[in-house]
């Protein structure tokens, strides 16, 4: 047996340029090209690193013939674990993306009632501030935080949300003045 | 369909909408695999049943986690099969099993018809002796081993399933035979001895 008869020392420098470290993965075709070419141009000169070659090729081919029937499975013996197998899966609950998807309408469902609880009073009891074209402003009723004076305006004015308020509004505020929403819900409804 | 095969995309999606049958194929497909894997690491039968066990329980409820751009389901596999054993072993320290333990129990593969005894005892012998020099070997240089020969996976795959760049891998390899050289040069000689003393 080649691997018996061969005492080599594996460890050694590369000062020599020896390629003996990169001979698992040359068998292996795990090598770069660029590396590949390296280690055969060496291994034409060097018969140091043959002799380490031979030895490997002789491992390598032991353990390619030997250790794969040493772990096969006797016959039979995976299909007498299934059941227990089974049975723990019986009493598991079902792949987590189903559990996923029940809880995430569980969990939008819950958000939006609670966006509910939380905007129903602002639905049902706020008021609209407006601002009169003078740039006064006015917030009766409203229950919300109090905004500075202009606030309002300002708000009204950003882009895409100022639009001319219906006119029962206008004639309840001031008649004939234009006023411009901060917008709502209820002021879009 | 075996577990060198593509990924079975339908057995994953009618596993993952409960249907245990398809649970049960994909357990015939990759068990074997997964059991000769957790086996070559652990050197241990009744561990390696555990690990399979635990392993499927586990694909089962996670199964949601697999994601095929990420990687072949083969390696998401072996993953949680080496993650398994390595927690085995953290649990209960490794026994030295001797293969003619496992051969007086049948679970040793049944040799070539009409060996002689005298063939028997000699391929029995150099079967314990790789047992015993892989019984040997640190836990990750067995994992490199058992995925490389056992399974036959490249540097690259090996990396991604142990969690470590190509390259180490590689070096585990080279470790892995350095050390098993020495083993088995210490045990051939050994038997040389004993051969010259008769």
């Amino acid at each position: 047996m080649g691997i018996l008869n061969f005492n080599f020392n594996f460890n050694f420098d590369f000062k020599r340029g020896h390629v003996t470290g990169k001979l698992a993965a040359y068998l292996h075709g795990e090598l770069t090209p660029a590396e590949r070419a390296r280690v055969m141009a060496h291994l034409k000169t060097c018969e140091t690193c043959r002799a380490a070659l031979a030895a490997e090729e002789a491992l390598a081919a032991r353990l390619r013939a030997q250790f794969s029937p040493l772990t096969h499975p006797r016959p039979g013996q995976l299909a007498r674990l299934w059941p227990g197998i089974a049975a723990r899966i019986a009493n598991t609950r079902p792949p987590r993306r189903m559990r996923f998807a029940h809880r995430s309408v569980f969990g939008m469902a819950l958000t939006a009632s609670l966006l509910c609880v939380m905007l129903l009073p602002l639905l049902l009891g706020g008021r609209v501030p407006v601002s009169r074209a003078d740039g006064s402003a006015t917030q009766a009723a409203f229950t919300g935080p109090t905004l500075p004076p202009g606030a309002a305006t300002a708000i009204a004015q950003l882009p895409g949300d100022t639009a001319t308020a219906p006119s029962t509004h206008a004639g309840q505020d001031s008649p004939g003045a234009t006023v411009t929403p901060v917008p709502t819900p209820e002021t879009k409804g | 369909m075996n577990d060198d095969g593509p990924i079975p995309e339908e057995l994953i999606a009618r596993s993952l909408a409960g249907d245990e049958d398809a649970f049960a194929a994909l357990y015939g497909a990759y068990a074997p695999g997964v059991y000769r894997l957790a086996y070559g690491i652990l050197l241990h039968v009744q561990d390696a049943e555990e690990v399979v066990q635990d392993v499927f329980v586990y694909v089962y409820r996670s199964l949601a986690r697999f994601d095929p751009r990420r990687g072949a389901f083969r390696t998401w596999l072996y993953t949680i099969t080496v993650s398994r054993c390595r927690n085995k072993r953290r649990r209960k320290w490794l026994p030295t099993v001797v293969l003619s333990h496992l051969m007086g129990q049948g679970f040793e593969p049944s040799g070539p018809h009409r060996e002689t005894p005298e063939a028997a005892v000699a391929r029995q012998n150099v079967r314990d002796a790789l047992t015993d020099a892989l019984g040997g070997l640190s836990p990750r240089l067995r994992e490199a081993v058992a995925l490389r020969y056992g399974q036959g996976l490249t540097y690259r795959e090996m990396g991604e399933v142990l969690g470590c760049p190509p390259k180490t891998a590689e070096s585990r390899i080279r470790l892995a035979h350095e050390a098993l050289r020495r083993a088995l040069s210490a045990e051939g000689e050994l038997l040389l001895e004993e051969l010259w003393g008769f």
